[in-house]
């Protein structure tokens, strides 16, 4: 393998060169930390192996879903007579509440990202790249576009990329927000500048996507993963994970914690792990009466489920899900029904409108959560909110936002059921007077100690 | 909609219903986007942004005038533009601020923050101020939940908010606005 000797194998692979370098993101930095090597590597094989690599790797999409990679890849149709062009789409609108994982590795590794891409290209014969990226995310856009700019500069995107006959074109499509754009169809349907309305699967992307062409849609950080995998090998990758799922992960903590952030850390740490030695365990005076696992979409887990491994199959055996890895830490001095009623509040708010569960059941269960917070819910209330969630489950709605919002409040209703009841009988928000926002140090202008 | 004092949309001072002339500017700008699409109405959102980008709002004017030029129905444009969170359909000020109600930031007291602004403004969410330099639109989970609670405004993103600060940060937003104007009124003149 043709990479200089500084550039060993980490156990932090994809943010190994973003803690001890300020401009992490320019070309000159990426590359003294080895970037593009990985891409060098996947040009000097067939678009075949490169694929096997990526499959034998037992990688898994990191937006949430967690389905495995190159399985995902296969599915695009190959050979002569198939549609062209071929698009790979990086999905980087991050709006999932809770979730800040892809906006650090836009702002720090913008050029990471763009080398996955290219590998990804190379493994299934796209043509055209697009990063659909969320509005908000300002600095990020602006790295990108420089990045972009100095890959235009360096041959790494175009026509016969490193000389090696390779072409593809990357484009970068800066989203007007809505969260439902994460969904990989109506984010397709977005592109072509319509309402993101998700479509009806199948046909799935990979067969008949953007504009009817062969489509693959990728997290961020999925992306992330493949520059390592090139470099440094799949038994070197496999090695990284502590359980059985593979590599390594972006995991985050908020909420009142001590040291809230964001680590690159193996697959199957410990959630206790993550809260307690990495985000150093709760502020004084609040303790853990709950958390979200991976963002607002999934189900909430109790304090007795810390020994659990973030891993996709363990977190879903005790029936939630990791989804995006970054973790939100309830405390007992914050209200259970108002932090579900934000949530629910927020997917309601962002449903496209297109199928009638989320649609309408959203909203009700937003008036129903508004009147036990205020003190005026009835019994029959909490009965109304089981029956939302079950109208609002897997199988009854168009696309994955409505059973995603869901999540929260049958996991609300199940492990703080007495926390609403609470609210019926004393007709008021228990919590309401104990909450003392303690303010944080200081407040400032983000730079680049974000993270 | 025409009954809006404050706007910035020469837009409103032509005919109602007619759709408003685009500049040469915007006109050049919806030509470059024109050039590398798959068909018009692909530009639909970018459409939008650009020319909000010069105009801070999208008037049903200004809606007419895009939709008009790109070839596409003002209906299609319409249901494109309700769609969007950051397309504004009604006039908003100098620098909306979209401080985040996200759960993360909630937790960490973003309700006082938004309060606070609320009240050295005397507006609700939705209104701009009297001077017109502020629009307050909070906005979901900006992704920079281990700095909650957070604001985004003028391209900036502001950590760790406590009340206290509001006010300051409203200062110098507003004097970053004045310095912004100054030099382009000099790079004008020059």
């Amino acid at each position: 393998m043709n990479k200089p000797s500084h550039v060993e194998p980490s156990t932090t692979p994809m943010t190994r060169f973003v803690d001890q370098q300020q401009d992490s993101h320019s070309l000159k930095n990426y590359q003294h930390h080895g970037g593009y090597l990985g891409l060098k590597n996947a040009l000097s094989l067939s678009a075949q192996e490169v694929l096997q690599q990526v499959k034998d790797s037992g990688l898994r999409g990191r937006g949430g879903a967690g389905f495995p990679t190159g399985l995902k890849w296969s599915f695009m149709p190959q050979g002569e007579d198939t549609p062209t062009p071929k698009y790979l789409i990086v999905n980087a609108d991050e709006m999932e509440p809770g979730a800040f994982k892809d906006r650090y590795l836009l702002e720090k590794t913008p050029h990471q990202i763009i080398e996955g891409l290219l590998i990804a290209a190379k493994a299934v014969n796209a043509d055209i790249g697009y990063i659909f990226i969320r509005g908000d995310y300002y600095l990020a856009i602006e790295r990108l576009n420089q990045a972009l700019q100095e890959c235009q500069e360096n041959n790494l995107v175009g026509t016969n990329i490193l000389g090696q006959n390779f072409d593809f074109q990357i484009h970068l499509h800066t989203s007007a927000g809505r969260y439902i754009c994460g969904e990989e169809t109506a984010l397709i349907n977005s592109l072509e500048g319509k309402r993101a309305t998700p479509r009806a699967k199948p046909p799935f992307p990979q067969v008949s996507g953007l504009w009817g062409k062969p489509t693959i849609v990728n997290n961020v950080e999925t992306y992330c993963n493949l520059p390592h995998i090139l470099l440094f090998g799949v038994d070197w990758y496999r090695s990284l994970g502590r359980c059985k799922d593979v590599g390594t992960k972006l995991f985050g903590v908020s909420g009142r914690v001590n040291n809230p952030g964001l680590w690159e850390l193996p697959m199957g740490t410990p959630i206790g792990e993550i809260i307690y030695d990495h985000a150093q365990g709760m502020q004084d005076g609040y303790q853990l009466k709950g958390f979200l696992p991976g963002g607002g979409s999934t189900d909430f887990l109790l304090p007795e489920h810390l020994d659990t491994p973030m891993d996709y199959d363990e977190i879903g055996k005790i029936r939630s899900r990791m989804g995006t890895g970054t973790i939100t830490v309830l405390d007992d001095k914050f209200c259970p029904v108002k932090m579900v009623l934000n949530l629910v509040a927020f997917f309601a708010q962002e449903s496209c409108g297109w199928c009638t569960p989320c649609r309408d059941g959203l909203p009700w269960a937003v008036s129903l959560l508004e009147k036990i917070e205020r003190g005026e819910g009835t019994e029959s209330d909490i009965e109304q909110l089981i029956d939302i969630t079950r109208f609002a489950a897997p199988g009854n709605t168009f696309c994955a936002l409505a059973p995603g919002a869901v999540e929260p409040l049958q996991s609300a209703l199940k492990f703080f059921l007495h926390d609403f009841t609470e609210h019926i009988e004393r007709k008021c928000c228990p919590y309401q007077h104990q909450a003392s926002a303690k303010p944080p140090a200081q407040a400032k202008q983000a730079g680049d100690d974000h993270g | 909609m025409n009954d809006h004092k404050q706007h910035n949309d020469p837009a409103l001072t032509i005919a109602v219903n007619q759709p408003s002339a685009l500049s040469a500017l915007e006109q050049q700008r919806l030509n470059a986007l024109l050039q590398h699409c798959v068909q018009p109405a692909a530009i639909s959102i970018d459409a939008l942004m650009t020319v909000q980008q010069t105009r801070g709002w999208i008037s049903d004017q200004t809606l007419a005038a895009i939709a008009l030029f790109i070839g596409v129905s003002e209906a299609d444009l319409d249901s494109v533009a309700t769609f969007y969170n950051l397309i504004f359909r009604l006039p908003v000020a100098k620098i909306v601020l979209h401080p985040c109600n996200g759960m993360a930031c909630q937790l960490l007291g973003s309700d006082e923050v938004e309060a606070q602004i609320s009240h050295c403004l005397d507006i609700s969410p939705g209104q701009s101020d009297r001077d017109n330099n502020f629009t307050l639109v909070p906005l979901p989970c900006l992704g920079a939940c281990d700095k909650a609670p957070v604001m985004i405004a003028d391209k900036t993103l502001f950590e760790l908010i406590n009340i206290e600060q509001v006010p300051q940060i409203l200062a110098a937003l507003s004097e970053r606005q004045i310095l912004a104007k100054d030099s382009e009124g000099r790079s004008n003149h020059e």
